[in-house]
């Protein structure tokens, strides 16, 4: 049941080629600054990967796969908002029976000519709203399809130069529900969860390793500052961590496609270790860089600013840990 | 990721029902009381009539030559069914696996049916007072003299201590060669004249801890393993022998979430605590998938990551953090001793607290830990060394 590990690793190289050439730091700088904020090539290199079509069959090992895609997205800091635009909306979408909804745009969504967001209840802003064709909104337990003339999205400014947050103000009606399963709700919330988990895994990761790299080059004291115990500490602590947020990513990632029945409760421990994992990782990795790294020009504040961004995205660490607690409560076996 | 076979799934049934029906009728007084003794003895010998006893040897030495899938469940069963803990634990871990990988036949034939039989209880004499996380400046001296060795020294931190009739140590036999080649792995009959064993009472009341000495006891050289100055190579061969499955760690910091789980439902419903309870919860989760990965990765032979510190410095801190949690939930009420051991040893979450602060201290400190993990996991520069 589980996705093959081949298949994996070859979907891995081939989303961190794209990232490589069309999401290198420079070219995220660049982006900054433009109207929308997004590289059209980017967007439709994730296109002829497939990212979008994969996500539409009813395919077990989508959600090993696309744990895989958002956390290089992580690791590369791509700025698009691809856990919403296309990992919570694509399978939603696709699965509706309200066929004259979805019918118009279902296809523009596959070939990347259109594309959409999601507001999920409880959070105020919208990721990737300014440039949405289609929003995806729950509204008291159902999902609505929303068009461009059905919502406003007024766009904020965020710590995070590449993330192009908006508030939203959407006309939900009868006519615009998707009517969708109690099922597919249920994995709309626990992709939201894995999801962020991925993007948070890699951006630790990247934290780390990042910092690995400078502590082995720098030097103070007539030696590598690496070689002290202050600073190998830390990043073996935060290394060990992060390994274990990891591993607890990709296995609730498999819970979630083999629709295990602890698969919520998989996602939300993924989640909170990979929220916790990454705060020590970004306390971390500033603290080794020092001064150098408190500066516009280095490039390790896209991930500082990333990783805090998501640490709060979907879910605050108190919240998210507290419903985790009372689950566990409220069923002796879990 | 686990995927686990209909025969391993059949295993978990099996040995849980097994459990079930043979386990010790009434919970055992403590291990160094004749009645706990006793009835861990005659607990030991049931798993060994049934063949339990070691899941994971080679079936040439009585065991079960198991793959890991089935020494893990074996352990998960063992620690979800609240079982005691394995009276020759030091044989069955260490002595056992050390002996079969670097003994000679007669060594084997002399020594493995005693570990699994629980005739002899084995200790490990490798901590001295001068040398706990610098090992391998131990000073306990080694003089050949004819077919013998001449021990002359002190052990310290030495679990099972008052109870062991054996012990595997670490003696330097060569005071000339760089430290980590002078060393020889000797096993040795505790009641060697020259031996005397103090026991030593641990902060939380048990016993069990002793310190032992040796004044020019007179040990055979053919109870040496692996050769003379060879020590510190055999004593390294064990360090991976207990890798992936960790004796069952995960499984036990599920049993103390559980703990931690009725604690808070009878005794604190508030958010503070169902986020101590919650945060809990998610890294057992992950701790406990990090050792399917582990297992999975060594039974497919693909590499996984150098994990053997990793793994005990995040149980360790786990283990803390919990009973650290929980006594936050207690409150108050968590200093007051409600049962006492005859000895007046703490009890139940009491002493697994307490446990908890030693798990950070022995089979390494987690700060030793953590310089292996950055200069061999994450490749910084070695500390330069005086």
């Amino acid at each position: 049941m589980t996705a093959n590990g081949d298949d994996l690793n070859a979907l891995r190289s081939s989303v961190t080629a794209l990232f490589q050439r069309e999401a290198g730091p420079a070219t995220l700088r660049g982006l900054w600054d433009s109207e929308t904020g997004r590289s059209p090539a980017l967007w439709k290199g994730l296109v002829d990967i497939g990212i979008t079509e994969m996500l539409l069959e009813d395919d077990v090992s989508r959600d090993e796969e696309m744990y895989v895609v958002l956390e290089e997205v992580g690791r590369h800091c791509v700025p698009d908002a691809l856990l919403e635009g296309v990992y919570l909306a694509v399978p939603a979408i696709g699965s509706s029976r309200a066929r004259s909804l979805t019918e118009p745009w279902l296809q523009k969504l596959i070939n990347g000519s259109a594309r959409a967001t999601t507001l999920l209840s409880g959070s105020p802003y919208v990721a990737d709203a300014h440039l949405a064709d289609v929003l995806l909104v729950e509204v008291e337990d159902s999902f609505h399809l929303l068009t461009r003339d059905e919502f406003i999205a007024t766009p904020v400014a965020t710590m995070d130069p590449s993330r192009r947050l908006s508030k939203v103000v959407a006309h939900a009606s009868e006519a615009t529900n998707l009517q969708l399963a109690p099922d597919m709700i249920e994995s709309i919330r626990q992709r939201a969860l894995i999801g962020t988990a991925a993007m948070l895994n890699g951006v630790a990761h990247t934290l780390i390793h990042r910092t690995l790299d400078y502590v082995k080059e720098r030097d103070q004291f007539g030696r590598k500052i690496g070689s002290f115990q202050a600073i190998k500490h830390l990043l073996a602590d935060t290394f060990s961590w992060v390994t274990l947020a990891r591993l607890a990513g990709q296995a609730a990632a498999s819970d979630l496609a083999k629709d295990a029945t602890n698969a919520t409760n998989a996602c939300l421990a993924a989640r909170v270790v990979a929220t916790e994992a990454e705060e020590r990782a970004n306390d971390v990795a500033l603290q080794c860089h020092g001064g150098i790294g408190f500066t516009w020009e280095h490039d390790l504040q896209m991930w500082l600013k990333r990783g805090k961004a998501l640490e709060f995205t979907h879910g605050t660490p108190a919240d998210l840990t507290c419903e985790l607690g009372a689950r566990r409560v409220g069923s002796r076996q879990q | 990721m686990m995927d686990l076979t209909q025969q391993h799934e059949e295993f978990r049934a099996e040995i849980r029902e097994w459990f079930e029906r043979n386990r010790p009728e009434r919970a055992l007084p403590p291990i160094y009381t004749q009645d706990g003794l006793e009835g861990l003895r005659e607990w030991e010998h049931r798993l060994t009539r049934a063949g339990y006893a070691a899941v994971g040897w080679p079936t040439e030495f009585g065991g079960m030559g198991a793959d890991r899938w089935t020494q893990m469940i074996f352990d998960e069963e063992y620690f979800a069914a609240g079982l005691p803990q394995r009276l020759n634990r030091m044989g069955l871990t260490l002595a056992g696996p050390t002996i079969i990988a670097c003994g000679t036949q007669e060594q084997k034939a002399d020594w493995i049916p005693g570990i699994l039989s629980c005739e002899e209880i084995w200790c490990q004499g490798f901590s001295e007072p001068g040398a706990g996380s610098d090992l391998a400046s131990l000073t306990t001296k080694g003089v050949v003299d004819g077919d013998e060795l001449v021990i002359s020294g002190t052990k310290v931190w030495t679990s099972m201590g008052p109870v062991a009739t054996k012990m595997f140590a670490l003696v330097r036999t060569d005071f000339d060669a760089p430290k980590h080649r002078g060393i020889t792995w000797i096993v040795l009959d505790m009641d060697t004249p020259g031996i005397s064993v103090s026991p030593l009472v641990q902060l939380h009341g048990e016993r069990g801890f002793a310190e032992v000495t040796f004044d020019e006891a007179r040990v055979p050289l053919v109870n040496v393993v692996g050769g003379l100055n060879n020590g510190w190579q055999v004593a390294m061969t064990t360090l991976g022998v207990e890798r992936g499955t960790g004796e069952g760690r995960h499984a036990r910091l599920s049993k103390s979430l559980e703990t931690m789980t009725s604690v808070v439902r009878s005794s604190g419903l508030n958010t503070r605590n169902l986020e101590r309870l919650g945060r809990t919860a998610a890294w057992s989760y992950a701790f406990e998938k990090s050792v399917h990965y582990i297992v999975g990765s060594m039974v497919d032979e693909k590499d996984a990551f150098d994990e053997t510190s990793v793994m005990k410095l995040v149980w360790s801190e786990l283990d803390h953090q919990l009973h650290e949690e929980l006594l936050s939930v207690r409150g108050a009420e968590a200093e007051i001793l409600r049962t006492q051991g005859q000895h007046g040893e703490f009890q139940g979450w009491q002493r697994d607290y307490w446990h908890s602060r030693a798990s950070k201290i022995f089979a390494g400190t987690n700060q030793i830990q953590r310089n292996i993990i950055a200069e061999r996991v994450l490749g910084l520069p070695k500390e330069p060394r005086a």
